[in-house]
């Protein structure tokens, strides 16, 4: 019996144990799929956007009639300065300007001799010899005549110099008569230097006590130093009365050389100044037809440099009368041994125009030679050159006055992008837009512009901006002192295809190009000069304004934003409901398109659906808005679009109930109240 | 004494092969088994051996697990159909079909350390050390509902998903007992005291969760109300902004941690049978009447929060050349940054106040009717309260001792709303050495993710006396 019972025992157990079925508990076995598909709601997402949110551009500006303006500007779409338009040199070399130095003074030179009455009767011998023994008393004078043979009296060596040709210069010869009894004398002066005579003279009955002068010209003499008196003939019709007998009185002959001017010789030079010389410098400009009436230097230097063939030392005072710093010409003192000498020419001005004869690039010099004494007797020739090198460098123009010539530049092509007008196409037109040039420019040198603007649509279609007139005049200031003139250039729908153009609509690029024409039938005086300063440019700047005010048969964008399609793994079916109180006037439709933004490939779209209604416009034209809810639902093949695409494209159609023939305005505080409700099945 | 050597060798051969319990949780058709001494786990008062010494190995002398659901797992997790009818899916609909309105998973675990009970004349002692544990989740269908539907049902209504509730308990069982008869052996009275020493404790006293739809479905107001009390060696780390980051557990040694008094309870049983004629036994008792105040590693949580979304509000990023724009992914970032905090608990929300915390207390009433003296007939009532969830059953069983070695058990029970249990028990006695195996429910074993209630004591018993006895009740 305890046997069965623990056999009994044993086999229900064992039954017991065995039959314990572990499978619907194994986990392991876990499937990763759960019947588990609630529904659920919640808001999604809400906005309140104005007219203003709604387009992404920092370009947008509001206007004063509340319309939302795109304001595209760029400034210096176009910009030259001074170096793009024309080169200014910065150095110039002139040619040595060479003269020959010209006569020199040796100064006036003066010699005398006196003839006493006891030389006379030594001399002279014959009747005059009486006198001798009536020397101290009173006697009748006896009447005298005498023309035998020259009789010689040596005079002072001139110290002046050692020979000498004049070329101009007068010698005065003073007869002073200190004898009792008038004389008539002939005579001539000798020189002894060069052995012969240079000149007779004579005097008739010279009274005793007076004197009598006589000129005569030395010019194209040769003299030397060494000259005499030689005494020809001499007369006298002694007195009539007793007179007190001297033989000391005399005879005194002055010899006086005036205004000497030598051409060649062996001088002792004194301080003299030469006669001035002047002339002119021609400035060159690369540009051949450039003519300059003046300059402001903002630095340079001159440098100047004496090339002397003469034995001269001084120094030659050259004067820029024209070229002025601080109020004064510019003057340098140039040695005549070869030294250069540099002045700054910072700020200085220049008149180019001083000569009436040729008026423009032309810088007038003077200089005189300032010669030193020359310690000695040199050998001088008035035909001994002395030149000046002359070199402006480092020259940088602050400001220049001339006539600049007439100059054509083309302006390099380039574009601009209009960033809103990537995303929009389809059929719409802008109202009123306007397109401004304004033109900044301080370069004194009136042009006409001429300015080619085009674009293309992305169907292909492309169109010029054309306006009447096509091209106009920059503005120029008044003078140099007036800084910079500006004036703006429009582009409208009255003067211009503007409309049209924008209605391609641009592919957001419109490139340009064109020509500026300088000093076109511009008749250039010193009363009307171009000017320019170092800073002067010009540019234009573009702003195109862009009002939204649209005439709309379809206008439609395109927008993407990136997503992670497993995201949407556990999503069955979506519907949004989207409430709007739309205060635009303009409808908006919707559709979704599924893509790979890589491989660019698509994978599936939405429904179309119509998200805002058009707000209603009041007989007064006030914008009433208009409440709508509608229905945008992802079924679950759409579902399986979205969940492959790692980019959505929102893609957008505006429709105008009003057409295209009313343009409706978007006003920057007109708002779109938007609530988006999400009903989703989800799938875990 | 040769015997007696014999029973001891076998019964230390026996103890490598099984897990023998002695006092474990209780099980109804334990109760009026012939011949198995732990018939007093549910009436101190009833002893059903009468066995003089009876001995209790630590931890070899076995665990109990009793699992109790108000539905079945299979409506949760099954095989699938098709390609996934060698795999298990999730079925929320099959599961939310089979839900009441409230309803709780009741585990329970314990593992005895000691016993020693001993029979004089009249009297009975016994001490006891056990470790035991308990946890409970009681949730709402409402809960499951809207998991499963979504809120797309509840549009303007504001859905009230329950009260979610768990509770855990792990504790230390120091317990003493004693019993006699009086009225010439027609009752007998028995009473056992429990000290308790709390180790883990998880108390939620409200998880309130709404869930509000707008009528426009513009908005959806998240609400949650939560009082949670813990009793756990942890810390709470907070961010710079005092919010809650990170929970983590402090070093404490096994040892320290299971021999910790800081958390101190007392729980009393009480029984009493009573022979109203030589065929008719009435008993009743109540078991684990006490609580446990945790004052150790403590951490209580108030915390309140409401959430409303209304949508992201994308009219700052609309225009990204606008000087306010904000990015979306900005926006959403702040959005979630804003959910997280709104539920995430503050620094300021938790203390450190002590709680109290009930165990699990079972009222019986039953009684047996003797067919012969070695069968008899027995109806148990019994009555399960923990916290606010209680549940009863009823069990009738038939007790049959067959010879003086083999005890068999049969029963009907009715367990909560689970009225498909078919329990059996069974005990081999091979002299010191008595091997039982009891269940309420046989169904569990043939296919356990079917049933509703499922639970095991399988143990070996030392029974040591002078001589054999089994009462026969």
């Amino acid at each position: 019996m305890k046997r069965f019972i623990i056999m009994i025992w044993t086999v229900l157990l064992l039954i017991l144990l065995n039959s314990c079925n572990m499978s619907n508990l194994d986990f392991s076995k876990l499937s990763e799929e759960a019947n588990l598909n609630p529904s659920l709601v919640a808001p999604l997402a809400k906005a309140n956007i104005t007219g203003w949110d709604l387009f992404k551009s920092a370009y947008k500006e509001q206007g004063s009639n509340g319309v939302v303006r795109l304001v595209y500007t760029q400034n210096d779409l176009i910009k030259y300065n001074v170096h793009d338009l024309m080169n200014l040199p910065a150095q110039q070399k002139f040619s040595s300007i060479g003269k020959e130095l010209g006569e020199i003074s040796p100064g006036d030179v003066s010699i005398s001799r006196a003839v006493s009455l006891s030389e006379l009767i030594t001399q002279l011998g014959g009747g005059i010899k009486d006198n001798e023994q009536n020397n101290g008393t009173n006697a009748i004078f006896p009447a005298y005549s005498y023309t035998g043979s020259e009789v010689r009296f040596s005079l002072d060596p001139i110290t002046e110099y050692t020979s000498i040709t004049l070329s101009s210069g007068t010698i005065e010869i003073t007869l002073e008569n200190k004898l009792k009894i008038p004389v008539t004398i002939i005579g001539s002066l000798f020189d002894t230097g060069n052995n012969r005579k240079i000149m007779d003279f004579s005097f008739t009955n010279i009274l005793s006590g007076t004197s009598s002068k006589e000129s005569l010209s030395l010019v194209g003499l040769q003299l030397s130093n060494k000259v005499e008196f030689r005494l020809s003939s001499f007369q006298t019709p002694g007195s009539e009365t007793e007179v007190p007998i001297n033989l000391s009185d005399y005879l005194k002959v002055t010899f006086d050389l005036k205004n000497l001017k030598i051409s060649s010789g062996n001088v002792m030079v004194k301080p003299q100044i030469l006669e001035a010389t002047s002339g002119t410098f021609g400035f060159v400009f690369p540009e051949s037809d450039m003519k300059a009436f003046s300059a402001v230097l903002k630095k340079g230097t001159i440098s100047i440099k004496t090339v002397n063939s003469s034995k001269l030392n001084g120094t030659i005072n050259l004067v820029l009368n024209e070229m002025k710093r601080n109020g004064a010409a510019i003057q340098a003192n140039i040695p005549l041994n070869g030294s250069s000498t540099s002045i700054d020419l910072t700020g200085a001005e220049i008149n180019f125009s001083s000569d009436p004869l040729n008026p423009f690039n032309q810088i007038p010099y003077t200089y005189s030679v300032q010669v030193d004494n020359s310690g000695g007797y040199i050998n001088f020739a008035s035909t001994d050159m002395l030149k000046m090198d002359i070199s402006l460098d480092g020259l940088d123009f602050q400001s220049l006055n001339g006539d600049f010539g007439s100059r054509k530049m083309q302006i390099d092509p380039g574009n601009f992008v209009l960033d809103v007008l990537q995303k929009l196409g389809g059929d719409f037109v802008v109202a009123n837009p306007a397109l401004s040039l304004i033109l900044h420019n301080s370069i004194g040198m009136p042009a006409e512009v001429s300015l080619n603007m085009k674009a293309s649509s992305k169907s292909g279609r492309t169109g010029t901006l054309q306006r009447n007139p096509g091209s106009f005049n920059i503005p120029v200031p008044a003078d140099i002192q007036a800084g910079t003139a500006t004036a703006t250039v429009e582009y409208n729908r009255q003067n211009s295809n503007i409309i049209d153009f924008m209605a391609l609509p641009p592919n957001s690029t419109i490139s340009y190009n064109g020509e500026i024409d300088f000093n076109k039938g511009n008749v250039v005086t010193p009363l009307n000069p171009n000017f320019l300063n170092s800073a002067s440019a010009f540019s234009i700047d573009l702003a195109l304004d862009i009002p939204m005010e649209l005439k709309i048969s379809t206008l439609s964008f395109n927008d993407t934003t990136s997503i992670t399609g497993s995201s949407f793994n556990k999503v069955e079916s979506a519907e949004l409901t989207i409430s709007a109180s739309n205060g635009i006037p303009l409808d908006l439709d919707m559709q979704l398109f599924f893509v790979d933004t890589i491989s660019k490939r698509q994978y599936g779209t939405s429904k179309s659906v119509k998200i805002l209604s058009a707000a209603q416009i009041s007989a007064a034209g006030e914008y009433i808005p208009v409440q709508s809810t509608q229905i945008f639902s992802l079924d679950q093949s759409e579902m399986v679009n979205l969940r492959k695409a790692n980019g959505v494209v929102f893609s957008g159609t505006v429709i105008s109930p009003a057409g295209k023939d009313k343009a409706v305005s978007i006003l920057s505080t007109s708002k779109i109240d938007l609530k988006v409700v999400m009903k989703s099945k989800i799938n875990l | 004494m040769k015997n007696f050597q014999t029973k001891i060798f076998l019964a230390v051969l026996i103890l490598g092969s099984a897990i023998p319990t002695l006092f474990a949780q209780e099980i109804p058709t334990l109760q009026f088994m012939k011949g198995l001494s732990q018939s007093d786990l549910f009436n101190p008062a009833l002893h059903n051996d009468s066995t003089k010494w009876v001995v209790g190995l630590p931890v070899l002398s076995g665990a109990n697990y009793s699992f109790n659901s108000d539905f079945a797992t299979d409506k949760l997790l099954h095989k699938g159909t098709g390609a996934l009818s060698d795999s298990l899916v999730l079925d929320l609909e099959k599961f939310q079909a089979s839900l009441r309105s409230s309803n709780t998973i009741q585990q329970q675990f314990s593992v005895p350390y000691f016993y020693l009970g001993y029979h004089l004349k009249k009297s009975f002692f016994s001490l006891v050390i056990s470790e035991k544990a308990s946890a409970n989740l009681t949730f709402n269908k409402s809960l499951i509902t809207f998991l499963k539907d979504g809120n797309a049902s509840y549009i303007g209504q504001n859905v009230d998903l329950g009260n979610l509730k768990v509770d855990a308990l792990q504790y230390s069982e120091f317990a003493f007992c004693y019993s006699t008869s009086l009225l010439k052996d027609k009752l007998t009275l028995g009473l056992r005291a429990k000290a308790l020493f709390g180790k883990f404790a998880l108390q939620t006293e409200k998880m309130d969760i709404q869930v509000e739809t707008a009528p426009d479905a513009s908005y959806v107001n998240l609400k949650s109300d939560m009082k949670i009390n813990l009793s756990a060696p942890i810390s709470v780390e907070y961010d710079q902004d005092g919010y809650f980051s990170a929970m983590k557990g402090t070093h404490i040694s096994g040892v320290n941690y299971m021999t910790q008094t800081g958390n101190m309870g007392f729980a009393i049983d009480f029984g009493a049978v009573y022979k109203l004629t030589p065929k008719l036994l009435l008993s009743g008792s109540i078991i684990d009447l006490g609580k446990i105040s945790f004052k150790n590693s403590v951490l209580n949580l108030d915390h309140s929060s409401t959430y409303q979304w209304t949508g992201i509000d994308f009219s700052k990023s609309i225009d990204n050349t606008s000087a306010g724009y904000i990015k979306p992914s900005d926006l959403i970032d702040a959005e979630t940054t804003k959910l997280k905090d709104s539920f995430r608990p503050k620094n300021t929300e938790f203390s450190t106040e002590p709680f109290k915390m009930t165990i699990p207390t079972k009222i019986f009433l039953g009684g047996t009717y003797d067919i012969t003296s070695r069968f008899n007939m027995g109806l148990l009532d019994r009555l399960y309260k923990y916290g606010d969830y209680s549940q009863n059953s009823v069990t009738l069983s038939a007790n049959a001792l067959l010879g003086k070695i083999f005890s068999l058990t049969g029963s009907y029970s009715m367990i909560g709303n689970s009225s498909t249990n078919l329990g059996l028990g069974m005990a081999l006695r091979l002299g010191a050495v008595q091997i039982y195996f009891v269940n309420d429910n046989v169904l569990a074993f043939v296919n356990p993710s079917n049933v509703e209630v499922a639970n095991l004591r399988f143990g070996i018993n030392l029974l040591f006396s002078g001589k054999s006895k089994v009462a026969v009740n």
